[in-house]
């Protein structure tokens, strides 16, 4: 099953828990309808990884998850033969392999012997699949996340255009796989290396950026229901106010949710300038971005207590 | 529309974006699948295919709306009520910026019928940031007033010019060329001309525009100290995307290599599966030695401008080296590389210009650079040798046997001595001198410029005064220390 129109894709994907922009959407739309894989960029935790799991929830598919890392190569990413499996079976089988070589006279007749039944060694049965191969044969369409792409080598990612364009694997030993059925690939990266040109070509292309604050709001009511929309309101302006600051790492979706959820263990509905600068660490990840938005925001406090009294308060 | 999309792709070429004709195929063919009544929808699946990198975000978005919004539709005449078309339609309708319940097309079609006042009203709606509707070509009398096609082309000329320059300031020249190319065919006045006028254009297109510099257009041959803010602006980026490139590169060099000491550890744990039989060795990795840089930076006012260039190549890339330092000098040297620990590297420059801008040399000026004594109680003006003797006192400690060491300056000494036995000394703890010097290669050793007794203690001495000449020296410097032996 697969997604009818764009209005159906948000309220699927909303369904499942996540708020899209018309623009996730309509990619997410034409991914699925053309069947071609989505490469998804944009800064850490804006929702690229939910994306693609909320994407499986809402077509009922499973999930197959690759996480990409430096030095990945094929036998993780794709199958690996179970090299202590087929020992195993050859100890085993010692009994049996000597009955095959007992009755033969020469040492070319033996291996002639041996190998026909080689195919017994090499099947379906000592193969390890990884993810790759799992979408690949999976009997039923799934969607296959390859999270992080960026941090794989160029070896990798050249590796990967084969089966991005024709969903088929090969195997020496086994021969060609092609594709029950097209999976629904999704491809996420921070940028942290510029994807070959080659690759970005077969996908669709989507930037996730900081939501809009509305639709942070949405995110935020979304997660905590019940929450007061004008405490909401609060937390959103304080959170794209500390976006447009200058900052190494700035605070992303999920580390709204986890302030929300730290004001809420609080049992606050008021956000005083003290509250926000002393729960400061759940939302600035680096030290020199704390010290900036600390700054920030005194000087902010500053300006409030000196705006009615017209002159500088100096007390700490 | 799939002419519409196949200029829009060739426009967005031009403008730097490179878009393949597998993805306009694919863009025409999802076309099918969308609401084309739906702006955002189409501009999704255009950006969705023809925006594989988020830093053209902007020129896309600029380019898009410069050529579904405001261009004037020049298949108007050949259109079919296709549901295809409605989109376009659409737009005739939708989007008046200008006032509310008049009908822009009744508005904008008598100004459409003269060109130039259509480029007029362009220019002017361009500066008050107003959004207008397509204007409907096709409306146009085919004759339009009897204009001289002479006048009219002198005329369109310089508006397109000055419509695309303040449009598109980024200065990629290919793209302003291309889209004036293309309003000048599109604009009734190529119809005109192709009805008889002769189709040699009268001023060439390539004609020098007004007011414009002298001298080089090519962003990447202009002088530094001549670039616009917009141009430096635009200089910056491509040094970050160069940045990026040998970044990329370096790692790659990295992985292929197949050479080096085995490595013991992971090859018997790999041949345990074998039974202990080393199927496959592995090598140790063998890091590419990365070289340390330090870079002396001269910002007095004649050299000040190629600075904020020569620091950005160089923290951008600090992760392919093994350490970055830079000092900057007048006649003081000041470390700065604590300031880039602690800023983004563009906050850190412009944190670490801003102190020296304003620092005119007074006596390069105004003379009187007899009987001082170096160093002393004017300390604005360039002093390389007191520069030296205090890099040589205080941090040479920073140098050592894979380090090069960077020095960027003129040269231009006020006539004080240069001391250059230092920098031999300096140069016997490091691996490299090499020394960038931002005038033009006529004027070394011309007047005060010391760069003569400077040369013999310097390995490479190269000119670096445009965005051409720095790129070489990097790339250069890339080959040099960490592939080659030299």
């Amino acid at each position: 099953m697969i997604f009818e129109n764009i209005e159906e894709t948000t309220t699927q994907l909303e369904r499942c828990g996540y708020i899209s922009s018309p623009e996730i959407a309509t990619v997410v739309f034409l991914a699925g309808a053309t069947g071609k894989p989505l490469l998804v960029e944009g800064p850490a935790g804006v929702g690229k990884t939910e994306l693609a799991k909320t994407a499986a929830r809402a077509l009922g598919r499973e999930l197959i998850r690759l996480q990409c890392y430096e030095g990945i190569d094929e036998a993780k990413a794709l199958y690996e033969w179970e090299y202590a499996k087929q020992l195993l079976y050859t100890q085993m089988l010692k009994e049996k392999i000597r009955d095959i070589f007992s009755v033969e006279d020469t040492l070319a007749a033996a291996v002639e012997k041996i190998a026909a039944q080689e195919n017994a060694f090499f099947s379906e049965h000592f193969i390890q699949p990884r993810p790759l191969l799992k979408a690949i044969t999976a009997p039923e369409p799934v969607v296959l996340l390859i999270d992080e792409i960026d941090k794989s080598d160029p070896e990798f990612e050249a590796f990967l255009l084969e089966l991005l364009s024709d969903y088929q694997i090969s195997i020496p030993e086994l021969g060609t796989k092609a594709a029950r059925h097209i999976p629904f690939v999704v491809l996420t990266s921070n940028s942290t290396r510029e994807m070959s040109d080659t690759l970005k070509r077969r996908c669709l292309y989507l930037y996730i950026d900081y939501p809009t604050p509305e639709r942070e709001m949405e995110i935020v009511a979304r997660k905590f229901p019940g929450i007061d929309k004008r405490f909401v309101e609060k937390i959103v302006n304080v959170v794209t106010d500390i976006r447009s600051l200058d900052l190494k790492k700035k605070p992303c979706i999920s580390e709204t949710l986890d302030w929300t959820r730290s004001l809420l263990a609080l049992r606050t509905m008021e956000i005083p300038l003290e509250l926000i600068v002393g729960t400061l660490n759940v939302l600035c990840k680096h030290r020199s971005d704390l010290e900036k938005t600390r700054d920030h925001f005194l000087a902010k406090g500053q300006g409030v207590r000196r705006g009615p009294q017209g002159k500088i308060d100096t007390s700490p | 529309m799939v002419k519409t999309i196949i200029r829009f792709a060739h426009i967005c070429r031009a403008g730097g974006i490179t878009v393949s004709p597998a993805e306009v195929l694919d863009a025409i063919e999802q076309m099918d699948r969308i609401d084309l009544t739906a702006e955002d929808q189409f501009r999704t699946v255009l950006k969705a295919n023809f925006l594989k990198n988020h830093r053209d975000g902007d020129t896309f978005a600029k380019l898009y709306d410069f050529f579904f919004h405001r261009l004037p539709n020049t298949g108007g005449r050949r259109r079919t009520p296709s549901a295809r078309e409605n989109l376009l339609e659409l737009q005739d309708i939708q989007g008046s910026g200008i006032q509310e319940g008049a009908d822009p097309e009744e508005l904008l079609s008598p100004l459409a019928r003269d060109p130039l006042r259509y480029l007029d009203l362009l220019l002017r709606i361009q500066s008050s940031e107003l959004d207008i509707p397509e204007v409907d070509m096709s409306s146009l009398a085919p004759g339009g007033e009897v204009f001289p096609a002479y006048a009219r082309r002198t005329g369109i000329d310089p508006r397109l010019r000055e419509l695309l320059a303040k449009e598109f300031p980024s200065g990629d020249e290919s793209l302003r060329l291309y889209l004036q190319e293309y309003l000048l065919n599109a604009l009734p006045d190529g119809e005109v001309r192709a009805a008889g006028e002769g189709a040699r254009p009268i001023v060439p297109l390539h004609f020098p525009s007004g007011p414009a510099r002298r001298g080089p257009e090519n962003l990447g041959e202009i002088p530094f100290q001549h670039l616009t803010e917009a141009e430096a602006r635009a200089v910056h980026a491509v040094i970050s995307r160069l940045a990026r490139k040998y970044k990329d590169r370096i790692t790659r060099r990295n992985r292929v290599s197949k050479k080096g000491a085995v490595d013991i550890r992971r090859t018997l744990r790999h041949a345990t599966r074998y039974e202990g039989v080393p199927m496959k060795l592995f090598r140790r990795r063998r890091l590419p030695q990365k070289p340390k840089i330090v870079a002396l930076c001269d910002v007095s006012y004649s050299v000040w401008a190629a600075v904020p260039f020569m620091l950005n190549i160089l923290y951008s890339l600090q992760d392919c080296f093994r350490q970055v330092q830079a000092f900057v000098f007048i006649a003081r040297v000041a470390p700065v590389s604590d300031i880039f620990a602690r800023r983004e590297t563009m906050a850190a420059i412009d944190e670490v210009m801003a102190s020296y801008q304003l620092h005119h040399p007074r006596s390069a000026v105004y003379g009187g650079e007899e009987g001082k004594v170096a160093g002393d109680a004017d300390p604005e003006i360039s002093d390389y040798g007191t520069a030296l003797v205090e890099f040589h006192d205080r941090f040479s400690h920073f140098l050592d046997r894979r380090t090069t060491l960077i020095i960027l300056g003129d040269g231009r000494n006020n006539f004080l001595p240069p001391r250059a036995d230092i920098l031999g000394r300096l140069g016997e703890k490091c691996r490299r001198v090499v020394w960038l010097n931002p005038e033009p290669e006529i004027l070394w050793g011309d007047g005060d410029s010391d760069i003569r007794a400077y040369r013999p203690y310097i390995h490479e001495l190269r000119p670096c005064n445009n965005l051409q000449e720095l790129t070489a020296f990097v790339s250069d410097l890339f080959t040099v220390s960490l592939y080659g032996n030299s």
